[in-house]
């Protein structure tokens, strides 16, 4: 029997080459993009920004923030699914003075609170377009990138502070400012302790 | 019978064309290689850097948030008539006291005798200093000290003739600022190196409470 003794021609190899050059290239245009969100990560609930995030929490649980008012905090996040938080929400000035203070000098940019549990918050991001754009992308990709929390707090925490940083590391104003990302529990019983104030005065 | 052997070769101009395709993947594959090796590399300069900077932001916030910070005063380290840092001393809530020391010394990056005048000399620097950076924390009279990593380093030869060496490090305490108005104690020591940009440093920021 006479044997197939044709290889291939160059032609055949040159389509195959491309073809694998193809199937490698759809490879590393998916996969590049994971070490770049690998990367921003690293952005994410690092030292400085949990303990940024814990001065915050503090006043947030501080009885100077009137969370249980009728219209207030707590009604907002029930119907809104978050709230805005500022230190001018503060009922007492003198913590609202050293929460501005704090404020800049931890560098923060937004500070928002939601339900402990932030799967309707989520939900909302999601259906809503003009939140994310109120939120911004990098704050948005942050807000997504968390888990639901759908477990309770082992510490009974009812609610979730989400903060975004804005950091500049020279003193040039001009150079880029990088963003970071934090989030607390915060606990809130509708009776009972509040944390005490942070500022010295009060 | 005689089997007839397969005697088509490939002709020159199909090996050239092999050749060249080789050469193109080779060369593509080492640039990709090479690239994902210094990723590597500074990847590994980010964790050590970040390890550091936990474990010692940690050990500082564990007392401040813990205890609570009342008082706070800072000054300079002078050695033989030079600066060599600052000493940031720490009152808390129980009365005890922390210190917090930096050490930034600028050695002599000068390569060569022509270099020494312009980097070393009309800065103050000496010929022969090594860098010397670290950071000391801890009850008064017992720091410990926290060595900076070390991300890569230089030894320079003396340029006297003599045999000895001084060491210039890559990752440098570039900048040190401390603030305490509006009674709020701040430190950031910015940590840079050649590598990682300055998008690098241990911010410590906390009420003092009277």
């Amino acid at each position: 029997m006479k044997k197939n003794n044709k290889g291939f021609v160059l032609v055949e190899t040159l389509v195959v080459t491309v073809f694998v050059m193809a199937i490698f290239s759809v490879i590393y245009i998916n996969f590049y993009p994971l070490a770049g969100e690998y990367e921003r990560r690293e952005f994410y609930d690092d030292v400085d920004s949990k303990y940024g995030a814990y001065w915050m929490k503090r006043f947030i649980q501080g009885a100077a923030y009137d969370f249980y008012r009728s219209g207030g905090p707590a009604d907002t996040i029930s119907s809104n699914k978050y709230i805005s938080f500022k230190c001018s929400d503060l009922t007492v000035a003198t913590e609202a003075t050293y929460c501005t203070n704090l404020w800049d000098r931890l560098d923060i940019k937004q500070v928002i609170i939601t339900d402990y549990d932030m799967t309707e918050f989520k939900q909302k991001l999601q259906d809503d377009d003009s939140l994310a754009n109120s939120f911004g992308s990098s704050f948005t990709s942050y807000l997504e990138f968390l888990p639901n929390f759908l477990v309770p707090s082992l510490n009974g925490a009812q609610y979730r502070v989400l903060i975004e940083f804005e950091r500049n590391m020279d003193s040039d104003e001009d150079s880029d400012s990088y963003y970071t990302y934090a989030n607390m529990e915060i606990l809130r019983p509708t009776s009972g302790a509040v944390t005490p104030p942070v500022s010295p005065t009060t | 019978m005689i089997k007839k052997l397969n005697n088509k070769g490939m002709t020159a101009i199909e090996i050239l064309i092999t050749f060249v395709i080789v050469a193109i993947i080779v060369v593509s594959m080492y640039n990709g290689i090479s690239g994902l090796k210094t990723r590597e590399t500074v990847a590994s300069y980010k964790l050590s850097l970040v390890t550091y900077k936990n474990l010692l932001t940690k050990d500082i916030q564990d007392d401040l948030i813990k205890v609570g910070l009342t008082a706070v005063q800072s000054e300079s380290m002078v050695e033989l008539g030079k600066p060599v840092g600052y000493r940031v001393i720490l009152t808390l809530r129980d009365g005890s006291r922390r210190i917090l020391e930096v050490r930034q010394v600028f050695g002599c990056s000068a390569v060569d005798a022509a270099e020494v005048d312009d980097l070393c000399t009309i800065r103050g620097i000496d010929p022969n200093q090594s860098d010397e950076f670290s950071i000391s924390y801890g009850p008064e009279g017992n720091l410990t000290e926290y060595p900076l990593p070390d991300l890569g380093h230089e030894e320079i030869q003396a340029y006297d003739g003599s045999a000895t060496t001084h060491t210039i490090y890559s990752l440098q305490i570039n900048e040190v600022s401390i603030n305490t108005n509006d009674n709020i104690f701040s430190i950031r020591i910015v940590l840079s190196h050649p590598d990682l940009a300055s998008k690098h440093s241990i911010d410590i920021v906390s009420p003092i409470s009277s």
